[in-house]
Parts: structure tokens; C-alpha cells; sequence
């Protein structure tokens, strides 16, 4: 059996010496979102992958904005035009293909007024924050109360989750917010017994 | 069986004891000397000659010189300075020469020709003739001393029987020489019945019965189907019988070898037959076992004769035989030329079927037919259409779906060996495909596909049929195109691969043949930098040409 697998990589070595040139996939297995927001566009501007939040890009001062090497399959853009106007947008990217929004108009951005409370033994817990699909992410919570102001969030659902990077614990809260709505959300943390 | 066991364990240690000498087993010698063990081995030479010249039925008529014909044979055949048989019957008398004692002296003849080796000749001088079987059919006859023209079918000696005697011999050495014919004229005599229906439906005589190709030995006749057969008074025998003898002298000695084979002689005695009744008799030959291990009329062979060039093939019948620009032979016949390179060409009609240069060495022995097959069919180039594709299911989503090819086929018939056919293929196909590289999406592309195959496959060769199977090496090219929103560019793998291939080949004619071939490759296949060994087949049909 060994022999017949020496011989099996032997001649496997020698074919792969025979061969040369290079079929590439990887370009098939990406592609490219783009559009243009409509109205002011802010500097500080941007457009995130909810999917993978590392993948971002800024926005033109036309509005335009492209993102490359995106993932295939179902996804999401977070994007924020200014300080007071965000959308979310929706899309399925085919192989090697282009998904173009065109006009993009983006709303009146809502807020989320979050309060995290801990008690006196979570304090060394290294407990984070975060608002998943969103910049917002692993913010220390280091304070028996720390109040968070994120915003403008475009209009949505989305799910606000606490951990503690030391104990395993962790808290889930969803909530959906409308364009423009300023939402308070309280969040206990409980370590788990 | 108990009481038997003491006997054979007696007989076992009489057996041991006798071959004791105070050593335990290896070869003794034996004394024998040279002359004795090649007299031992050589192969014995048999012979009846039966000539019929009166018959009890008056209406046969009488022949002058059958019963001269055989004695000649018998004498030729015995003498030692010609054919120097073992052994040599002769049968002449009414008596002699009645059906059931021909069929006796056949079963003698069996018996005394006992080793495969052994050469057996039956020569017979008669009248033929042609009559109904039980079944209808029209079959030849050798006419008996006792044979009735009204009832051939039961009286005479049917050539069928004959053959059907001879192929139960135990030697594989057997020449039937007939110095009869069939025609109704000549050394011929046919029923009234016969006669009449013959004059009516010519066609039918000369359509050659079943029985005249169904045997495997060497059957000589005076005549051809349909000619008359010859007695001659200058010559005071059969025509082709006194030719016939006249070559056992050594004069039919046609390679120089020492030795006159049934061949030479029936060559001999057939030119010399042609010319003297100037073309109205041709002796004919069916000859179904043809060997380097020839039938031997006269002489030993002495030393390696010259090569000879022959053909009893009916299909090369009429055609003449040139050697370096030289007429040498009228086919069916043959020659020997000196060794060496020779120019070979057969033309009939100012038409030239072949014309090659062969080159011959000292003994051989070159069937026209067989040089004609070989290089008739020595290559042969096909057009292909069929699929190339990868085995697995992975490498037919990912790298290219399974595709349609056309090409070219190239074969050569027994290169580099014998039996061994060598073939280069050349497929290939362009087009647009989709590949899948993620589910339930499809990439449109355009591909450039190219296998260029080199193998060597043993081939059985039946009737019609042939069948290949051998190793083969292949290259195989794939160019890929993309014209995409997000990906544009051209991709383009090479690589060589072993592997194996398979197939048939069926004879439509001469020249074209149908032909289909299935083929498998291991070869390595590099996507994203990653390799892997992968399954690679082909399969084609195509419409082959052979030159």
C-alpha cells in the first residue's frame, strides 16, 4: 500500500513537472458593488460590508462609491453620507459580476442611546460592545454604567451584543429602529453562574 | 483394482531397478547414430495413384491413357532418383479402382502416414463429372470403374468425400492432384439430365460449389472450372500429368534448394500446360495452407533456396508479376528472384495494382496476397468526432465541462512490431461553455481545447473486425477566456499525461473502415496554484481511410 502511494506521489511529481500555465478561479469567485449617494455627501462619509465590516471604502465627493473584491453570494451595504443621513442597501453578487445601485438617496439617520451596566466584580470581565453589520465594534465597557451614543444608524434591524473577553458570558439585545428615531437601550450584564 | 495394485507396485520397482546403476536419475546417452535419428525424424513420403481408363457402365467412355497416367505417377513418385516415396500404391485394374476400394486405399494410406509430418499424395486420372446430391445440390464427382451414369450420385466417388477422408488424416502434409475435369468435354462426362440442364443454365455450372474452398490442404486440378481436361497422343498422357512429372526430376527445382515442393511442380507443370494447348487448359491450385513448411514431391532440401514470390489468390488472378522490370510469372504462380532488393510490381491491363520495393532474403517465401494486405492496409487516417472531459464531477465544474472534439487518427498496422499497431491522434474543439465554480452559479467562457495522443496498442485481427488496447501518452491543451463585468483575461494550462486506450476497428470495404476508440488519461491539473491528479478520457468514432 505505501509503495503503491510512493509511486502514486512519484508520478504525480513528474506530471506536475510536465505541466505549466496557470487556471485561475479566484477571479470567478469575486466581484464589484458600486453606486452613487444622492444629496450632501460628507467627507467622512462611508460604505461598509455589513457581511465582513473590515471591507469599507469612503465616498466620492460626487456620491459615487465602488467596492472590489467582494464576496459572492447574498449581501448588505451600511452606509453613512453624513453626519445626519444613512441607508442600508441589499444585493446578490454572481461570479466576476458588478452590482451597480445607480442612485443611492440616503435617510434621515436614526440613534441609539445605549446603557451598559455592570456589576462591581464584572469590572476586570474586559467586557466589549458591539453593534454587528455596523463600525460599531468591541467598544470597552469599563465603568459600573457607560452610556453610548451611536449614530446616524441607517433605518433597520439590528442586535446589540455585550461580551466579556474573559468569563463566558454574553448579552444579546435586538431592536429595529425608523428613519430618524432616537431609541434608548438599557443592557444589564450578567455573568452566567 | 486391489488385486491390481501388487502387479503395479511389481512393474514400479522392476521399472527402478532397471534404470539403477548405482546413481540415482539424470540423462543417459544413447547410442544411436546420426544417419538413424535424422532417418527417424525425416518425414515420410506417401503416394496412391489411381488412373481409371475402363468403366463397367459403357456409356462412360473409355480413356486411352488414365491408367498410363498413374503408373508414370506411381513411377516418378518411387523412383529414388526423383521422388523416392516410402511407399507408392498403384491402382489401375477395373478391379482396383472401384469406389469402395479407393476408399480402401485411402483408409491404408491414413494408416500409414501416421505422423503429422508425414507427406501424403492421392493422384487420381479420370473421367469427372457433375451430378444432384440428395439435398439438390450440384456437386463434382471423380467417375469410378463402377460408377452408372444414371445414378452418379450414389455410385461415384464424390469429391466431397474424398476431402472429407482426407481431412481426417492424422498427417498435415496432403496434396489431391486431379487429373480430371468437369466440363462435359475432355476427360469429362456428364448425365443426360446434367447436360441438358447445364445447356440451359450455363451460370450455375460455372458458380464453384461450397465444397471446392472448404479444406485446408492443396488441391491441384489438370484443368480450371468449366476447361476441358487433356488427353494427349504425342505426349501419351494427361497433359498436365506428363508437365506434372516432367518437373520431378528436378527441373520444376524452381528456388534451387535441392527440392521440388508441390508448388513448383504444380507451377511448373501448369506454364508448360497453358502453352502447349495454348491457353485452352489452365490448371488451377486451392491452396488454403500455405507455410514455410512446404509439400515435398522430389528431392531433400539441400540448401536455403531462393526467395520466391507467389500467389494462388483468386482475386489476383490475370495479373502478370514483374520483378525489376521484368515479366516473371502469370498469376496464379509464382518465381524466385535473387535475394536482396527487388522492385515488385503486379500489373494487369496496363493498370499497376503494385509496385514497391521489397527486400527478400534467401528462403523466403512471399505470398503476393499478403504484401498486397500489408500494404494495403499498412496505414490508415481517420476522422474523429466525439467528447473530451475529466472524469470527476469537481474538475468538470471548476476547470471545463465535458466538450465535444474532432480530429484527426493515424495508424500504422504492425509498427513497431507485429501485432503492435502505433497510433498518433490528434482532437481538439473551441467554443463557449459554462463552468460552475460556486453552486447554482454559471460562468460563461470561451475555450480552446487540444489532445495530441501518441500509443502503441496489440491488436486482434478477426475477419472484419479488430480490436486495440495499449498504452498511450498524450498532451493535452486548454486555453480558457473570460469576458466578465468584474474579470476579463485568458488562461492557458499545458500539460503531458500517460494513460490508455482501447477500441475497435470494423471493415466497411478494402479502404474505409469504422472505427471507435475510448481513451483514459492520469494527468495533473493546476487551478489557483493548488494541483491535483485528476481523470482525463476521451472517446471518438470516426470513418477511416487505409493507403
Amino acid at each position: 500500500m505505501r509503495t503503491l502511494r510512493t509511486t502514486l506521489l512519484l508520478v504525480s511529481a513528474v506530471l506536475s513537472l510536465t505541466g505549466c500555465g496557470d487556471l485561475a478561479n479566484q477571479p470567478l469567485l469575486e466581484g464589484i458593488v458600486r453606486g452613487r449617494v444622492t444629496g450632501p455627501v460628507s467627507p467622512d462619509g462611508f460604505v461598509l460590508f455589513r457581511q465582513d465590516p473590515t471591507v469599507r471604502t469612503g465616498i466620492a465627493s460626487d456620491g459615487t462609491f465602488e467596492l472590489l473584491d467582494m464576496p459572492l453570494g447574498v449581501g448588505e451595504l451600511y452606509i453613512v453620507a453624513n453626519e445626519t443621513q444613512a441607508l442600508r442597501a441589499s444585493f446578490e453578487l454572481q461570479p466576476a459580476a458588478v452590482v451597480d445601485f445607480g442612485e443611492l438617496a440616503p435617510q434621515a439617520g436614526a440613534w441609539l442611546d445605549l446603557e451598559v451596566e455592570l456589576e462591581e466584580d464584572e469590572l476586570n470581565a474586559d467586557v466589549v460592545v458591539s453593534l454587528p453589520g455596523s463600525p460599531f465594534l468591541e467598544l470597552p465597557v469599563n465603568q459600573l454604567e457607560t452610556l453610548f451614543r451611536w449614530g446616524p444608524l441607517p433605518a433597520g434591524c439590528y442586535e446589540v451584543v455585550a461580551t466579556s473577553r474573559v468569563l463566558s458570558a454574553s448579552e444579546t439585545e435586538p431592536f429595529c429602529v425608523a428613519a430618524g428615531e432616537t431609541r434608548e437601550l438599557e443592557i444589564e450584564f450578567e455573568i452566567d453562574d | 483394482m486391489r488385486a491390481a495394485l501388487p502387479s503395479l507396485l511389481l512393474l514400479f520397482t522392476v521399472a527402478c531397478a532397471a534404470v539403477s546403476d548405482g546413481t540415482k536419475g539424470g540423462l543417459r546417452p544413447a547410442k544411436v547414430s546420426a544417419s538413424s535419428a535424422e532417418k527417424a525424424y525425416a518425414s515420410r513420403r506417401f503416394a496412391v495413384a489411381i488412373g481409371i481408363s475402363d468403366f463397367q457402365d459403357s456409356e462412360w467412355r473409355g480413356l486411352k491413357f488414365a491408367g498410363k497416367d498413374a503408373q508414370d505417377v506411381a513411377s516418378g513418385l518411387g523412383a529414388p532418383e526423383k521422388g523416392n516415396f516410402e511407399s507408392v500404391t498403384l491402382l489401375t485394374g477395373a478391379e482396383d479402382t472401384t469406389r469402395n476400394r479407393i476408399l480402401q486405399a485411402l483408409d491404408a494410406l491414413d494408416r500409414a502416414a501416421s505422423r503429422p509430418d508425414d507427406v501424403v499424395v492421392l493422384y487420381i486420372s479420370s473421367h469427372g463429372t457433375l451430378a444432384r446430391d440428395h439435398s439438390g445440390q450440384l456437386k463434382r464427382y471423380l467417375v469410378t470403374s463402377d460408377a452408372k451414369v444414371r445414378d452418379v450420385a450414389n455410385t461415384a466417388l464424390a469429391v466431397e468425400t474424398l476431402n472429407a477422408r482426407l481431412n481426417a488424416f492424422r498427417s498435415r502434409r496432403r496434396l489431391v492432384v486431379l487429373a480430371s475435369c468437369h466440363s462435359g468435354s475432355g476427360k469429362s462426362l456428364l448425365p443426360p439430365d446434367v447436360s441438358r440442364e447445364l445447356e440451359n443454365t450455363k451460370a450455375a455450372f460455372f458458380a464453384r460449389p461450397l465444397e471446392d474452398v472448404s479444406r485446408a490442404a492443396m488441391l491441384l486440378a489438370a484443368s480450371d472450372w468449366g476447361e476441358t481436361a487433356r488427353e494427349d497422343e504425342t505426349l501419351q498422357n494427361d497433359i498436365y500429368t506428363h508437365f506434372l512429372l516432367q518437373s520431378l526430376d528436378g527441373t520444376g527445382d524452381r528456388n534451387g534448394d535441392g527440392a521440388v515442393s508441390a508448388y513448383e511442380a504444380h507451377d511448373f507443370a501448369r506454364r508448360r500446360t497453358y502453352a502447349f494447348t495454348e491457353g485452352r487448359q489452365r490448371p488451377s491450385a486451392e491452396i488454403l495452407e500455405v507455410g514455410a513448411d512446404p509439400i515435398l514431391l522430389a528431392g531433400r532440401i539441400q540448401r536455403t533456396g531462393r526467395p520466391e514470390l507467389y500467389s494462388y489468390a483468386p482475386n489476383l488472378d490475370g495479373f502478370t508479376l514483374k520483378v525489376d522490370g521484368e515479366e516473371r510469372a502469370e498469376l496464379p504462380g509464382g518465381t524466385s528472384v535473387r535475394p536482396g532488393k527487388r522492385r515488385v510490381e503486379l500489373t494487369k491491363g496496363g493498370h499497376s495494382l503494385f509496385d514497391q520495393d521489397i527486400s527478400l532474403n534467401d528462403g523466403e517465401r512471399l505470398p503476393l496476397e499478403e504484401l498486397l494486405r500489408t500494404r494495403t492496409h499498412q496505414r490508415s487516417v481517420y476522422l474523429t468526432a466525439g467528447a473530451l472531459g475529466f472524469l470527476d464531477a469537481g474538475s468538470r465544474n471548476q476547470v471545463m465541462p465535458t466538450s465535444p472534439a474532432a480530429g484527426l487518427a493515424l495508424r500504422w498496422a504492425d509498427a513497431p512490431l507485429k501485432n503492435f499497431d502505433l497510433w498518433v491522434d490528434a482532437q481538439g474543439f473551441g467554443g463557449g461553455r459554462e463552468i460552475s465554480p460556486v453552486a447554482n452559479a454559471s460562468v460563461p467562457f470561451r475555450y480552446r481545447l487540444l489532445t495530441v495522443g501518441v500509443g502503441a496498442a496489440y491488436t486482434w485481427r478477426f475477419d472484419r473486425l479488430s480490436l486495440y488496447t495499449g498504452p498511450r501518452v498524450a498532451a493535452v491543451w486548454l486555453g480558457r477566456s473570460f469576458d466578465l463585468a468584474a474579470y476579463s483575461g485568458a488562461q492557458s494550462y499545458f500539460t503531458a499525461s500517460p494513460g490508455w486506450m482501447a477500441g475497435l476497428g470494423f471493415a466497411l470495404t478494402q479502404r474505409l473502415e469504422l472505427s471507435m476508440q475510448g481513451n483514459m488519461l492520469w494527468t495533473y491539473v493546476v487551478t489557483d496554484g493548488t494541483g491535483q491528479s485528476v481523470g482525463f478520457s476521451g472517446a471518438w468514432a470516426g470513418m477511416g481511410y487505409r493507403f
